[in-house]
């Protein structure tokens, strides 16, 4: 059995404001016990119901519902942890990327509150969109959407991602790439 | 890694000449790929239009699928009614 575990040893911590407040965040590690375990891997957690790792679990700690945004260091999460919820919750989640900072939208089952007038303020204010998940395992599951086209669309940027509830992706693009 | 479309593109040409479909339309497509796998999908310009408020997945009309050095095509139940 594969697991494959996406890492980024960054070794600084960083802040993520959330209102008035201020919280700690660690950057990406992989602890001992995950090499093993599987524990935080999107597979692993569809498969055998692991749980996340804490970096993931504080993360969805601080996106309780449908809704609700967080913005964290560029370097405390990727897609596979995206997945990771995903594979946990069952829904989606969006991540836009400006700098060093990261925005992350929590959906539902079916959707992100994310519509082009939205986009385009992202766009505006620096963000690309680094990607989103669709909840499942199977290939279906890494289908764009009609909406992501259009999504996709207005950022200055020539493609995107999907992530499934597995870990696994496709990288979809703006039209006339052929 | 990810398929690209352009390395392509001729066969893919070819396969659209040889069976009766339309490569324009494809260059219009969502392309979507995968290390070994690229898919294209219609996509509606009077639809999508809430962004990711919708997520219906585009239809599926060809699937191109990277074995060994060579590709192999698949049509699905879309590609007559999006591609010809």
């Amino acid at each position: 059995m594969n697991f494959s575990i996406a890492v980024d040893k960054s070794g600084n911590g960083g802040i993520i404001k959330i209102g008035s407040g201020d919280v700690s965040i660690s950057a990406i590690e992989q602890p001992i016990e995950q090499q093993h375990t599987g524990k935080g891997n999107p597979n692993a957690i569809m498969t055998f119901d692991m749980p996340l790792n804490n970096r993931q679990q504080k993360l969805l700690d601080d996106l309780p519902e449908f809704d609700s945004r967080v913005t964290v260091p560029k370097k405390s999460v990727n897609m596979s942890d995206l997945s990771a919820l995903t594979a946990k919750t069952g829904d989606e989640f969006a991540m836009f990327t400006k700098g060093e900072e990261r925005l992350i939208i929590r959906g539902n089952s079916k959707k992100v509150n994310i519509n082009i007038d939205e986009a385009k303020a992202l766009s505006e204010k620096g963000y690309k969109w680094s990607g989103h998940t669709h909840p499942g395992v199977d290939d279906n599951c890494l289908m764009p959407s009609k909406g992501d086209k259009d999504i996709l669309a207005v950022f200055d940027q020539e493609t995107s991602v999907v992530y499934n509830s597995k870990g696994n992706y496709l990288t979809f693009v703006k039209e006339d790439q052929l | 890694m990810c398929m690209e479309y352009s390395k392509y593109a001729d066969k893919i040409k070819t396969y659209c000449d040889n069976n009766g479909l339309d490569f324009s339309k494809i260059k219009k497509m969502i392309k979507g790929c995968g290390a070994d796998d690229i898919i294209f999908q219609y996509h509606d310009p009077e639809k999508g239009k809430m962004g990711l408020l919708d997520e219906t997945p585009a239809p599926v009309v060809l699937k191109i699928s990277r074995i060994g050095n060579d590709i192999k095509f698949e049509q699905t139940e879309y590609t007559r009614q999006y591609l010809a």
